[in-house]
């Protein structure tokens, strides 16, 4: 399960996910994603109360990112250790800005 | 027996049927045989004896009778040599036996006379030890007979039975010293006119005294023979009981799960347990079932009572326990409908105490309740075995509606639980003392470690060297089990996406036990999600398959291994090359990353194609 909680102040759009990106979820954050993009210049990712990230939550990072860098770019913040590990395994943490 | 169909049959069949033994009274006839031998060997040495005494002149006659003596010697002893060579076991001895006797005994009559009247009686009486009215009035029809002869024979030719004696009016007599028949017969009296008075007043007087004996030994065969049978009858019956109460205490034993499963198989636990009844059925039992696919309910109970009737009772409790069970998640809500179905039709007011537990074979967690049972005896890991005092309800069957306390317990991996019942603690020596739990607890902590079926046949050992000859009063049951923590939860899905929380669960419930960190699980769970997301994916595509997901930890709990098999194409994900994670984030492509993901989380990583299946085994250590 995974709660998306979006917010859009200024242009900027702030997701907060609470739950596990996983392959059944991440879809639905892809939709909610994309609803968002056009309005969006810069996006911010709280992943506190993500449990965890599967490779297709991180597809969507990543296409987020892509998305993002020709605006104002993505960040993701609220990490925790094992999603960091999870960045740093597959080279994440040098791609995404991460705070 | 033979006698009511007898009437139907020819005389030869009734001849022949004389010479047949009723199987009933085989082992009579051979004793009686054998009692047979000893009157004609006792005959034989009487008739040495008295042939001595005549030769050293003791015994005096007007007659020399060392020849029919020595006739009768030969006589007797041949008989008893016949009976010997045949051990006394054929069916036609006893005929032997009694023409014998009425023919030997008949000649020494011929020839003692009045002297040895007694003897006619003989084989009539021996011949009522049979049992067998039949062959009493054989001896008698025949003894008559032969004494007819012998005591018309002897008044002629036997010793002089002066006392039928009557001699002509002024018959003078001279001794020349000697026997008195002697001087009677040199008055020129004629013995050959004594044929009709020995008839007259020897044989009619003592034939009617033997006839009384006859009709007595006829009574006794009679009665004998109805005593026989009759025993016969009580031993074929207590056979029958027997036999029953063999296959009751069968039947009970085969209620009783007698194929302990060890943990080669990955069931999280080691079981052993032993019923010893005290009598040949018994009111104890234990029983241990799988309630799902993960909880093992243990049962041990004790019926009042012994014998059949506990026995019947016990199959009852059993049954409801082993229902409720499947009904009521909890150990006390098992107990408390187990009683009242009990109560609801207990006129007889039979109970049983009983401990339920239900161990969860993947976490250890141990929930049980106490119906009034011995405490269980627990040890912990690396501890020693000591006494739970759990809280004790009623006794099953005692009252409607009584409650029970459940608890619960973690056990932690090579924890043991030992049950038992009174006939342990109360096992007694010969002198009258008792095992006792703190006996039992000795035993147990002497090598806590050992699997519950070294556990067991220990005790069973120690309580035999205690009680040594003492007679066992009470049924003695044990059961013990070792939880191993290598318990293991298999689940079988559909291969789709949605179904990734019900594994991600599964793998859950294996770690819970476990010092898993959160972290090593999310870790496993981003492996489980990638993997099954694959299969779920190109594993059956287009088409729709099932995987088969198991969880388990090794013996000690330091790893977790998932396995995932399915019957999709053959595809083997170690073979895809590792993604480069050092391109930039526009070079990048989302392909290949969640194996490279789960090869990096886990410890180890295997496939293998086996069976038409894909087999992909994850292991993380956890510790």
């Amino acid at each position: 399960m995974l709660d998306i909680e979006k917010e859009l102040s200024d242009k900027e759009l702030v997701v907060k996910l609470e739950g596990r990106l996983d392959t059944a979820t991440a879809p639905g954050f892809e939709e909610a994603l994309e609803e968002e993009f056009d309005k969006a210049e810069g996006l911010t990712i709280d992943m506190e109360n993500v449990d965890y990230i599967s490779s297709a939550g991180l597809r969507v990072l990543l296409a987020a990112h892509k998305k993002m860098s020709p605006k104002e770019g993505m960040k993701v913040i609220n990490v925790n250790e094992t999603i960091m590990e999870i960045f740093d395994i597959i080279g994440f943490s040098d791609i995404l800005t991460i705070e | 027996m033979t006698e009511t169909d007898s009437g139907k049959k020819s005389i030869w069949k009734r001849f022949r049927n004389v010479f047949t033994a009723n199987e009933t009274f085989h082992e009579n006839e051979v004793q009686a045989n054998k009692l047979g031998t000893l009157v004609m060997a006792l005959s034989g040495v009487v008739l040495v004896i008295v042939l001595i005494l005549f030769s050293v002149g003791i015994f005096k006659t007007s007659k020399d009778l060392t020849g029919p003596l020595i006739q009768g010697i030969i006589e007797t002893g041949a008989v008893t040599v016949i009976c010997m060579i045949f051990k006394y076991d054929r069916k036609w001895l006893k005929w032997l036996l009694v023409i014998v006797m009425a023919v030997v005994y008949a000649g020494l009559d011929g020839v003692f006379t009045h002297k040895a009247a007694i003897l006619m009686a003989i084989p009539v009486i021996f011949s009522a030890r049979y049992f067998s009215r039949k062959l009493t009035v054989f001896t008698t029809v025949i003894t008559s007979g032969t004494f007819f002869i012998s005591t018309l024979w002897g008044s002629v030719n036997g010793l002089f039975d002066l006392n039928i004696v009557t001699l002509p009016e002024g018959t003078r007599m001279i001794s020349k010293g000697g026997f008195l028949d002697q001087a009677v017969l040199d008055t020129g009296f004629d013995r050959k006119s004594l044929v009709w008075d020995a008839f007259v007043y020897n044989y009619i007087p003592k034939w009617m005294l033997f006839f009384i004996i006859s009709l007595i030994s006829m009574d006794i065969a009679n009665k004998g023979r109805r005593m026989v049978l009759e025993q016969h009858e009580r031993d074929v019956e207590k056979s029958l009981i027997e036999s029953e109460l063999d296959l009751a205490r069968r039947i009970q034993s085969d209620m009783l799960v007698t194929a302990f499963p060890d943990d080669t198989a990955g069931n999280g636990f080691d079981i052993y347990a032993s019923m010893t009844p005290a009598r040949e059925v018994g009111g104890d039992f234990y029983d241990f079932f799988m309630i799902d696919d993960t909880r093992l309910g243990l049962v041990i109970a004790d019926v009042s009572g012994k014998g059949i009737p506990a026995a019947l009772f016990m199959t009852r409790a059993m049954t409801l326990i082993k229902a409720s069970a499947g009904q009521w998640q909890r150990p006390e809500e098992v107990l408390a409908d187990v009683n009242n179905k009990i109560c609801e039709n207990n006129d007889e007011e039979m109970f049983v105490t009983a401990w339920f537990g239900i161990l969860d074979t993947v976490t250890g967690n141990l929930a049980a309740a106490n119906g009034g049972h011995e405490y269980p005896l627990f040890r912990n890991a690396q501890e020693d075995f000591s006494m739970i005092k759990d809280k004790h309800g009623f006794v099953l069957g005692g009252l409607p509606g009584t409650t029970y306390t459940g608890y619960e317990m973690d056990m932690e991996p090579g924890s043991c639980i030992f049950l038992y019942t009174d006939g342990l603690a109360e096992a007694q020596s010969e002198a009258g003392v008792f095992f006792g739990t703190d006996r039992v607890l000795d035993v147990l902590n002497k090598e806590p470690c050992a699997s519950p079926e070294k556990i067991i046949s220990g005790m069973a050992r120690a309580v035999k060297d205690f009680t040594g000859d003492a007679r066992q009063f009470d049924d003695l049951t044990m059961m013990c089990v070792r939880f191993t923590g290598r318990g293991k939860r298999t689940l079988r899905v559909a291969a789709d996406i949605e179904n990734i929380e019900k594994v991600t669960e599964l793998v859950g419930e294996v770690l819970k036990g476990t010092d898993c960190s959160c972290q090593v699980r999310d870790k496993i769970n981003v492996a489980v999600d990638e993997i099954f997301s694959n299969i779920a994916k190109y594993a059956y595509a287009p088409g729709k398959g099932d995987v088969t997901v198991s969880a388990e930890t090794d013996k000690d709990r330091e790893s977790i291994t998932v396995t995932f098999k399915d019957n999709g194409k053959k595809y083997d994900p170690l073979e895809v090359n590792d993604p480069d994670v050092s391109l930039s984030a526009d070079e990048r492509t989302p392909g290949g990353l969640g194996v490279y993901m789960v090869r990096k989380l886990m410890d180890d990583v295997s496939y293998e194609y086996k069976d038409g299946q894909n087999i992909l085994k994850i292991k993380k250590i956890i510790k």
